[in-house]
């Protein structure tokens, strides 16, 4: 690459971008595969995480809410980690984050002392009931997700793969994921 | 491109359901509740004694939060001087009241499953500990104590605190013919609130 003081060239457009948008991918989606990974070995802790916060009463309903949460975190995690559709990917993540979040603040409105079940019974990031550190902790990974939501996949990406990789207008914005916004 | 974009999102969607779906149909169903305890097996009989000074003050809550409970109690009183005793009838879950009530008549072993340094801090008198992760380390010994027949009451810290319906599981897993288990589901606080008997210190039992 060019000296650092040619660094605002055209040829390096997009390369800080880039970087900050692979900060964000693998900060959040490793996050993301282990949080599912942890939560698929043991469905029915999850299960039982989500009876406790009383939102869903269907027990049929919490079972699958219970397989198919940890899924989606497993895929939207592996995807943002390779680049494959990226904004789609960090699309999903933040989705998820904004419920928890919102399962969160419900929780807390309503008193009750609840553990996160965030990933599994590991306490990763935050320990003892739902509180602040929570919301912290996933105002974090929201941050993180919004990198790659904002800026693409970047350069190191499966989404750059078949673009001509000199291309040094390659960030310019002409693929279709970065023409979104 | 914003097709494109939407398409993907929920294809994303659409492909993590149907894997959570699948991974859902393979496996077991998930046990979300207990077994409810059938009739015969929650029927309790109380002794006619140590009766005489209670039924007045417990009874009238039990009728309240139990709908379950037999009707028959309201005669406690008057039969308990001819010896007949009075029964009612306990889910698997249980209340304070009749806690207290299994409690007061020596009618069950406690069991505490809150972790053990909570234990120490203070438990019901009397009461095991047993706490979920004991069952990742084997059998806890204390399990091969209780006998066959004898009602056992689980509790831990009430709220949202799962730990007693797990050891509950756990348990009968291991020892099926310990059929009359009890969740205490207001559990230790409620204990405390009610200014019941109390006690510190760590299980000798547990290793």
């Amino acid at each position: 690459m060019a000296g650092a003081t040619k660094l605002r060239g055209p040829q390096n457009a997009g390369t800080f971008a880039s970087w900050l948008s692979l900060i964000g991918r693998l900060g959040a989606g490793q996050v993301f595969i282990f949080a599912g990974l942890i939560k698929v070995a043991d469905p029915a802790e999850v299960a039982r995480s989500i009876q406790a916060f009383g939102i869903i009463e269907n027990d049929s309903l919490i079972s699958l809410a219970a397989y198919i949460i940890p899924w989606t975190e497993i895929i939207a995690g592996v995807l943002l980690v390779a680049g494959l559709f990226t904004r789609a990917a960090a699309t999903v993540i933040l989705l998820m984050l904004i419920g928890f979040v919102a399962l969160i603040l419900n929780a807390m409105n309503k008193g009750q002392e609840l553990t996160c079940g965030c990933f599994g019974k590991i306490e990763l990031f935050c320990s003892g009931p739902l509180g602040r550190c929570n919301l912290i902790q996933d105002g974090v990974f929201a941050a993180l997700v919004l990198m790659p939501l904002v800026l693409g996949g970047g350069r190191a990406s499966a989404d750059a793969l078949g673009k001509a990789p000199a291309d040094p207008y390659a960030d310019y914005g002409e693929d279709e994921d970065e023409a979104f916004d | 491109m914003i097709k494109s974009y939407m398409l993907k999102l929920a294809g994303i969607i659409v492909v993590g359901s149907a894997a959570g779906i699948t991974n859902w149909a393979i496996q077991p169903p998930l046990k979300l509740h207990l077994d409810e305890m059938d009739e015969a097996s929650g029927t309790v009989v109380l002794p006619t004694k140590p009766k005489q000074a209670q039924p007045s003050q417990v009874q009238p809550n039990q009728t309240q939060d139990n709908p379950a409970v037999g009707n028959d109690e309201q005669a406690a009183p008057d039969d308990a001087d001819s010896g007949s005793g009075t029964t009612i009838v306990l889910k698997r879950e249980i209340t304070l009241d009749q806690a207290r009530m299994l409690f007061e008549n020596g009618l069950a072993d406690f069991v505490d499953a809150r972790p053990a340094k909570e234990f120490e801090d203070g438990h019901i008198l009397g009461a095991y500990n047993v706490a979920p992760d004991a069952f990742t380390r084997g059998t806890p010994a204390v399990i091969d104590f209780f006998e066959e027949g004898r009602r056992i009451v689980v509790y831990c810290s009430g709220g949202d605190c799962h730990d007693s319906h797990v050891v509950v599981e756990q348990m009968m897993l291991i020892r099926p013919e310990l059929t009359l288990m009890h969740v205490f589901v207001d559990g230790y606080p409620a204990w405390t609130d009610a200014g019941l008997p109390t006690d510190i210190g760590p299980d000798p039992l547990a290793e």
